[in-house]
Parts: C-alpha cells; sequence; structure tokens
C-alpha cells in the first residue's frame, strides 16, 4: 500500500531535523508536548494535497515550521538553522544530502518563503517567541 | 451516460508512448475553406462547397527528470511524425485519431525561481490526411 505523502514528508523533514545536535534536541513534532522544556521545533500543515500537475500522483504541502523559545535571540537562531536544515534540500535542488521521503515518494523541492514571527504573551511582561518559515514541499512518485 | 472528464489519455508518436507524460492535448482542430461554386443566372445566393481540410493541435508534456531525452525527440520540430490519440485510451471501441503530423513550433519551456513544474508546448500541424478520424467516428479495433 502505498504510504501517504503527508507521512513520508512530516517523517523525512523531522529526520532531517533531529539527525544532529540542535538546540531543540529531540523535540520536532506536530503537536508539542506538555513535557517539552523549550526550546523546541513545531510543524503544522497549511495547505496542500495532491497537486494534479501530471497524471501520476503528485502533491505539494506547504508546512509552517518554527522555533518556540522563551528567548527571541533563541528562536530567531533556531529558525536559522531552520532554513540551513530544509531550503533547498529536495532531491531536484541538488543539496549534498536531500530529504528522503521513503521508498513511495521522492520530495522533490523544498523552498522556503515567508517568514513566522509571533510574540505569544503568557504572564505578566514574558512571552514564548515563535521564528520560523513557511516550506513549499513538491512531492512525487517514486 | 455522463459527459466524459477523464484524462487517461493515450498518446503515441513514432512508436513511442507519451501519455504518461502528457499535461494538455488541445485542439485536434480541424479546419476547412469554402469555394463558391454558385452557378447560373437568377441564384439569389451562393452555393459554397468545401475545399480540403486539414487539422492541427497542441501538446503539452512534463519534463520528467531522467527520461526527457527519451522522449522529446519525438516532438522536435519537423517530421513528418505518426501520431496515434485516443481521449479514453486504446481501448477496443473508443474513439481513435491516427495521422502522420508536422511539429511546427517547440517551445514553452520555462524555468523559474518559484520551481513551478516545468513542460513544453508542441504545435503541429497536419502532414498526411488521417488514417483514422476522430471525427468522422474512428476507433481503436
Amino acid at each position: 500500500m502505498t504510504e501517504h505523502p503527508y507521512i513520508a514528508l512530516c517523517r523525512a523533514v523531522k529526520t532531517r531535523l533531529t539527525a544532529a545536535s540542535e538546540i531543540w534536541g529531540q523535540q520536532v513534532g506536530e503537536v508539542p508536548l506538555a513535557t517539552w522544556p523549550k526550546p523546541y521545533v513545531q510543524m503544522y500543515y497549511i495547505a496542500g494535497g495532491e497537486s494534479n500537475n501530471i497524471i501520476a500522483q503528485d502533491a505539494d504541502y506547504d508546512l509552517g515550521i518554527k522555533v518556540v523559545s522563551e528567548d527571541m535571540e533563541e528562536s530567531l537562531i533556531g529558525a536559522a538553522r531552520l532554513t540551513a536544515l530544509l531550503n533547498d534540500q529536495g532531491v531536484q535542488d541538488r543539496p549534498t544530502t536531500y530529504l528522503y521521503g521513503g521508498s513511495d515518494w521522492e520530495i522533490c523541492t523544498a523552498t522556503q518563503g515567508r517568514a513566522i514571527h509571533i510574540v505569544e504573551p503568557f504572564a505578566q511582561s514574558q512571552f514564548f517567541y515563535h521564528d520560523g518559515h513557511v516550506f513549499s514541499f513538491v512531492l512525487g512518485r517514486v | 451516460m455522463p459527459g466524459f472528464n477523464g484524462n487517461n489519455g493515450y498518446l503515441v508518436i513514432e512508436g513511442t508512448d507519451l501519455s504518461g507524460f502528457i499535461t494538455e492535448v488541445t485542439g485536434l482542430e480541424a479546419e476547412v475553406g469554402v469555394e463558391d461554386v454558385t452557378a447560373g443566372f437568377g441564384a439569389d445566393g451562393v452555393s459554397q462547397r468545401p475545399k480540403l481540410e486539414k487539422r492541427k493541435g497542441k501538446i503539452i508534456i512534463a519534463y520528467f527528470e531522467g527520461r526527457i531525452p527519451t522522449y522529446i525527440p519525438k516532438l522536435k520540430v519537423g517530421g513528418p511524425y505518426n501520431m496515434v490519440y485516443g481521449p479514453e485510451g486504446a481501448v477496443s471501441g473508443k474513439p481513435k485519431h491516427q495521422q502522420d503530423i508536422l511539429v511546427s513550433k517547440l517551445g514553452g519551456m520555462k524555468q523559474t525561481v518559484d520551481k513551478s513544474l516545468i513542460v513544453f508546448e508542441a504545435d503541429w500541424e497536419q502532414a498526411d490526411q488521417p488514417t483514422a478520424d476522430m471525427h468522422a467516428g474512428a476507433v481503436f479495433a
């Protein structure tokens, strides 16, 4: 049975973001656990699905991927790491090591778009900082 | 019986199956000129008859990494190339169009910073009259 492309994409992104020692450690997911200390990475669906650009199966997704921290400098440094780890990392972007989508899907392109910057108040004079980007991914069936 | 909306077309040019690469087949446009054949005195209006028919169309195919060298030469400008087209696939009893074509223009390639799908657009014109004419009701055997 063919894997759902969204699963393939999320796994590839999470694998890339947790492969080395980063400020967020292994804390990468769609729903951050309450037990996670900051900083962590939250990735979430914005738009996408079947592209219908070609007759074969294809898909494209926009994901919001951001670092959440109690310190804005840290969240911005994390956002820059997200760029380094994900932007232009699809197979057709010709990176050194491309995002691997598994045996059913190829992640053709990975493209950084608009910035995410949210300042979230949570207590008097205290804030959480969310910094990252919208990434657009194009996938094709292997 | 529903109207036809399918995208599972069949397109073979010079024996190479391009079906999986199609993004659009448009036109298959038949044209005919008209000739005034009004004769005699006292006619109140013209009589006209058709001249020779000709067909033309456009094929848009996607650029598939690693495979483009195998099929883009089939749409290189020139010809004639034998084309077989079936909008509902090459299924017995389904419409078939077959004729030799000349590719008069091959272009449309556009590589962009935003990484959109790259396609080629080929305009074709009739090289010879159809051997199977979909407009005349031809079907796959």
